[in-house]
Parts: structure tokens; sequence; C-alpha cells
């Protein structure tokens, strides 16, 4: 691993500390490795360790640090910010309020159609595939050779259609939970690197 | 090495080993590794945080058509540097003292004419 590549994989791995601390730590790796008198293609690994090794004695050093401040900042800072908060809370009540039930009536009234639509195609499919099969079998009632096998094409037509939208609701159904497991990911990856 | 390095211990090295000369990152590390056994990337960390606490400061100096960054003691860091000094050689002494044996330089000539009991009294009170 050349120099480039090294400061390339030690950024990456510093993504989620701050910008301030990793333009630093960047810049002094980088200086370091112009000190040791390493050339551009040469191995920086051999003498200078890998960057997971170097990445973790500054996300350690990192953490620490931001755990002290957290701790400093929230003493001294949330009292003061909750009681404002709280009076602001409580003079924009008279705006607040309705726009939250607004909001939350929105939101519902989304969720709602999308769970209707839903509905819909599933019994668009479960009609099609019971009604396909039922025709089909009539078919082989109806009177005249003609009529039979229209009766049965009809009928396929109909089971095809409903195993179609079953596909379909099927598939959506899917990526709407994807969307939500995702966001729920998303919110622990980012409690997690808080909590770094 | 045997002895590990504290993080208190590692401060007061790099601070030592600026308090005559200002320093950068790369001999800074070389004239840590002659002594104690570091990693290459150990002394980022500490760099950092002493710089975060305002006991170095950094300026960029131009060197073959880039910059380096030095690192230089503040007042503060002078400061500290006098109390990790003061508590090392106290800590050094004592220590060396278990390791050697507790009062044996002051103790040996009296030992033939006192009895135990006053040994250990004479040993308490010059502690």
């Amino acid at each position: 691993m050349n120099k480039r590549e090294f400061l390339q994989e030690l950024e990456k791995r510093l993504r989620y500390i701050p910008k301030e601390d990793r333009i630093d730590a960047l810049q002094y790796y980088e200086e370091y490795i112009e000190d040791m008198g390493i050339g551009e293609d040469e191995d920086v690994l051999s003498k200078l360790g890998t960057p997971k090794d170097v990445s973790r004695d500054i996300i350690d050093e990192c953490a620490i640090k931001h755990a002290e401040q957290a701790e400093e900042t929230k003493t001294v800072k949330s009292k003061a910010t909750v009681a404002w908060l709280t009076v602001l809370g409580l003079l924009s009540l008279p705006i607040s309020l309705p726009l939250a039930i607004a909001v939350i009536a929105i939101v519902l009234a989304l969720l709602i159609t999308l769970f209707a639509v839903l509905f819909a195609l599933c019994v668009v499919s479960v009609a099609g595939i019971i009604s396909g099969v039922a025709a089909f079998f009539w078919g082989l009632l109806v009177a005249g050779f003609g009529q039979k096998l229209f009766t049965m094409g009809v009928g396929l037509l109909m089971f095809g259609i409903g195993i179609l939208f079953f596909l379909t609701v099927a598939s959506l159904t899917k990526g709407i939970i994807n969307i939500f497991r995702r966001r729920r990911m998303a919110k622990m990856a980012e409690k997690e690197v808080s909590y770094e | 090495m045997t002895y590990q390095l504290t993080a208190p211990l590692l401060d007061a090295c790099v601070l030592g080993i600026v308090r005559n000369e200002d320093s950068y990152g790369y001999t800074l590390t070389q004239k840590a590794r002659q002594v104690v056994d570091i990693s290459e990337s150990t002394l980022y960390p500490v760099l950092r945080r002493l710089q975060k606490s305002g006991y170095l400061t950094t300026y960029d100096a131009p060197y073959q058509g880039r910059n380096r960054r030095y690192y230089a003691i503040t007042d503060s860091g002078r400061s500290i540097l006098c109390f990790y000094e003061k508590e090392w050689i106290e800590y050094k002494d004592k220590i060396t003292g278990l390791i050697v044996g507790n009062g044996n330089d002051s103790d040996k000539n009296e030992i033939i004419e006192v009895d135990a009991s006053e040994v250990i009294n004479d040993g308490g009170a010059n502690e």
C-alpha cells in the first residue's frame, strides 16, 4: 500500500469523526510519511502500520475527548436550554398545536391511503385468481367447443392477471418494509456514531 | 521494553522533548522511540490531546516546498511539565526504593546495635 492509498484508506476509516479532527490527522500523517522519506510508490505499511491501527488510536482519543466535552456542556447548558425550550413551547402552543395536529392527520391519511391501495391490489389479485380458476372449470361444463375454449381462455387470462397483481403487491410491500427498516438502521447507526 | 507507559507519563515525555526546542511529528516520535517502545502512530493522539488542552501550540513552517507542522510548548504546558517532573522524580525514587529494598542504606550500620522494633520506627520517621 503506497502513501496515497494509505491516506485514502485512513480518510475512509475516519469518516465518522468530526471533519476538523479528520483533516488534522490526515495532514499529520501525510507530513509524517514524507518525513519518513518514503517515496510516492513505496510501501507504507511495514513502517507505519495499517490504516486500521492508526485510525483506531485516533478514534479512541476522539471518543474520550467528546465524552468529556459532552459531559461538561450537558451539565452547564442543559438546565438553561430546557427552561427556554419550555417557555418557547408554551408560548407557541396556539400555533404549534393545530400545526402538529394537521401534520399528524396528513401523515395518518397518507399511511391509510397507502394501506388502502395495497389492500385493493390484494383484493384484485385474489379475485382474479379465484374467478380465473372458476371460469376455467366452468368452461369445461359449457356446451359447444368454441364456447368452451373461450371461457377457459378468459379464465386463464384472469388467473394470469391475478398472479401479476399478486407479484406487484408482494414487491411493493417488500419495498415499503425495506424503506422503514433502512430508516431505522440509519437511525441506529447515527446513535452509534454519536456514542463514539 | 518491560514497563508500559501510561498516558500522563507519555504526555510528560512529549512535553519534555519540546521543552527546549520546537519539534515536528516525525522527529518527536523518533526521539521518543529511542527510549520507549511505542509505535509510529502512538504520538499523534497524544499531540492532539496536548494541543486541545492548551499545553502545546502548533505553527507551520515551509520545508522543501511543503508545510511542516511544528509543536511548541505553551506557558501552561511548562507549568504542567514542572508538576509532572516533580511527581515523576518522587515516584521514581519510591519505586526504586521498593525494588532495591526500602531503607537499606540508612539502616545498615544501626542494625548491629538496635533491636528490630526501633528499626521499624526509624523507617517510619524517615518517610
